[in-house]
């Protein structure tokens, strides 16, 4: 799979699908760019940011066959940091996978 | 289990948040609400006495190292005694034991380690530094101490944890959150404690309808005949189908029915049950069959209703999606499970079905296939013999009563949560619920063993009476539809009436509660000589009388009643003989 935006955007919608089967109908994360994931208006509490860390190391892996790592800088400490919103996410993990390749 | 969804705590040394999260939020019967217990508190909450609600059902699941510190010492390399490590055991399994007191029900895990524990390599399966070796004795040490608790059931996650593959374990998870599982670990989880709690609703099913041409055997036997299928010999297609078959034994051999529901000539297809060399069911291995060119939706209800079982019950397995749409739009009750094309998964994908999983098995549930055989035979011989009366004489019927005994609880319970139209006041008790209710001052339990020439048809009936001064309330009278109709019901008052006279009691009494299917069981009362109060829905009877017992039924007590016992000598010998 090629490691641009549009791809990555895909896996991280696949981590959302998993992680609303945590969830409530009525807590259910919209899977579309603009979704807040971490931070003041964000949908996640720290074990879910902690789960959709670990799924999309996981299918990022599994889609692009490269390890990645969200948890290098602390992913708790900032609130603009790339788990910010569904769109920064991917354009992290696009970063990263290119790196890796 | 429809209604209020039910409370489980969730009790574990590591997080369970996510687990609990999936347990509420998967649609799949029963609903459940989760607690998750505090952090690293497992035994204070298994031993807290007040805070937990009485009634809901706690889910245990630990890490060895952190229950059993000894095991903890023994993964750092250090000396451990192996017998101070199972005694430690044994203290856990006490902590379970106590809460169960309170709970309703407790799931409890076996011991686990993570994939990635490599152990210490060759010494690991020796003593007595090997982990596993260890951890092998303390599960069987946990298992041993806690079988034959009622109410509390074993989990094995090393099912769960195979089938999450490499991403089981995450120690990345663990520093984050504290959970040492992955997704995939965690959502296999919720699914075995909802199939648990199905299990020990009496949910399970007991019915699996086959179809015949390419699911039983390969081909089609109308127009190959039946020395041209495939099943068996020296072929990967055959010995497939052959293995189908063995797994669709072992589940008869567990007490699950077998039916077959064919569009075949019904000559032709039962020629071929019995006449192929390699096949493994027989004619005899089905409780009935529906061989014909009929809609295949009605052959099962048919089916269901001459084995006197609800749909929700029926499980149907055919090649074929036409007909697996046909059954599960007309019959939404039946399970209709997707058939895999490739011959070769049928007999893994059957066993992978958890839905005939019982918490418990009986003998009653054992030799079920052979009771439905012999009352197959009772059938025919009622259609050859045309008195109703002279029937009933011909099958020898024989009835034998017990007290609420170590050997019959577990069958007693069963029959009080499972039996539901023969059922006067549709209690339901869980084992200690009704074993505190049976030794209760005044109070006795009868039950009820029934064979005839045909066969043993095992403990199907049950009557409690509560004595309260010249008044005997008789509050439950349970008995299994198999056996209804054969002059058991009128045996099983004649034994309740000849008790309360010699108690001195003056009057009979039982109420009737009705359900949504306990209509049978009105209708055997209002023809059964009481005197009924209508508007408060109670039988009664003027205990000045005795209750005439059914000639074709022989009645006696159990020898092991023991000479000490309070139904010695009650004489239902004599009641039976007294004649209709």
């Amino acid at each position: 799979m090629l490691p641009d935006y549009e791809n990555a955007i895909s896996v991280v919608y696949k981590v959302l699908a998993e992680l609303n089967l945590q969830r409530s109908r009525k807590a259910r994360i919209d899977p579309s760019p603009h979704t807040a994931l971490f931070g003041a208006d964000g949908a996640l509490d720290s074990l879910a940011l902690s789960n959709l860390i670990v799924l999309t190391e996981q299918k990022v892996q599994e889609a692009f066959g490269v390890e990645i790592d969200l948890t290098e800088d602390d992913p708790f400490g900032s609130e603009n940091g790339p788990l910010r919103t569904v769109d920064t996410l991917a354009l992290h993990i696009t970063n990263l996978v290119k790196q890796q390749l | 289990m429809n209604g209020a969804s039910i409370l489980v705590d969730l009790i574990s040394d590591f997080n369970l948040q996510t687990l609990g999260n999936y347990l509420e939020n998967d649609e799949a019967e029963p609903q459940l609400s989760a607690r998750v217990a505090p952090y690293g508190q497992a035994i204070s909450t298994l031993l807290k006495p007040n805070g937990r609600e009485q009634g809901s059902v706690a889910f245990v699941w630990t890490s060895p190292a952190s229950v059993i510190p000894s095991f903890g010492e023994a993964l750092q390399f250090r000396p451990v005694a192996e017998d101070a490590i199972l005694a430690e055991v044994r203290q856990f399994a006490e902590y379970i034991v106590a809460a169960k007191e309170r709970i309703r029900s407790v799931l409890v895990c076996t011991w686990t380690l993570p994939d990635w524990w490599r152990g210490h390599g060759l010494l690991d399966l020796q003593k007595p530094f090997g982990t596993r070796n260890l951890l092998l004795k303390m599960n069987l040490e946990l298992v041993s101490a806690l079988q034959d608790v009622a109410g509390v059931y074993i989990l094995d996650p090393r099912d769960w944890m195979q089938s999450a593959g490499k991403n089981a374990h995450s120690p990345k998870l663990w520093y984050l959150s504290k959970m040492p599982y992955g997704a995939e670990v965690l959502k296999r989880a919720a699914q075995e404690i909802k199939s648990a709690l199905r299990s020990i609703a009496g949910q399970a099913r007991k019915l699996i309808v086959v179809d015949l041409d390419d699911t039983l055997w390969g081909g089609v036997v109308g127009d190959a005949g039946w020395e041209n299928l495939r099943l068996g010999g020296h072929d990967h297609i055959g010995e497939a189908y052959a293995d189908f078959q063995r797994t669709l034994k072992g589940f008869r051999n567990r007490g699950v029915l077998l039916a077959v529901a064919s569009k075949n000539e019904e000559s032709i297809a039962l020629e071929a049950l019995r006449l192929h060399p390699e096949m493994i069911l027989r004619p005899e291995d089905f409780a009935g069959w529906r061989i014909n060119w009929n809609d295949k939706a009605g052959n099962i209800a048919e089916l269901a209703a001459e084995l006197n079982l609800g749909l929700q019950s029926v499980v149907f397995i055919d090649d074929n999606p036409v007909e697996r749409a046909r059954v599960r739009e007309a019959l939404p009750e039946v399970l209709v499970p997707e058939w895999p094309a490739d011959k070769t998964l049928f007999a893994s994908t059957l066993s992978q079905m958890d839905c005939f999983d019982a918490p418990q098995l009986t003998n009653e549930d054992l030799s079920r296939a052979e009771m439905y055989v012999a009352e197959g035979r009772r059938e025919g011989l009622k259609r050859e013999v045309p008195r109703v009366e002279d029937w009933l004489a011909s099958l020898r019927t024989k009835v034998v009563v017990e007290e609420l005994n170590s050997s019959n609880v577990v069958r007693v319970t069963q029959l009080f949560n499972k039996t539901n139209q023969m059922n006067l006041s549709t209690r339901r008790l869980t084992q200690n619920e009704l074993v505190q209710w049976a030794g209760g001052k005044s109070r006795k339990l009868f039950a009820f063993r029934v064979s005839d020439r045909f066969g043993d048809s095992g403990l199907t009936g049950i009557v409690t009476l509560e004595l309260n001064g010249g008044t005997a309330s008789m509050v439950d009278f349970i008995l299994s539809c198999r056996v209804m109709g054969r002059k058991v019901e009128e045996t099983m008052l004649a034994v309740a009436i000849e008790y309360c006279r010699r108690q001195q009691a003056s009057r009979l009494i039982a109420e009737y509660v009705p359900t949504a299917k306990n209509k049978p069981c009105q209708e055997f009362w209002m023809r059964s000589g009481f005197a009924y109060d209508e508007a408060q829905r109670v039988f009664w009877w003027d205990l000045a009388q005795g209750y005439p017992a059914p000639s074709s039924v022989a009645a006696e007590f159990a020898p092991e009643a023991g000479s000490a016992s309070p139904m010695r000598g009650l004489g239902v010998e004599c009641v039976a003989e007294a004649g209709n």
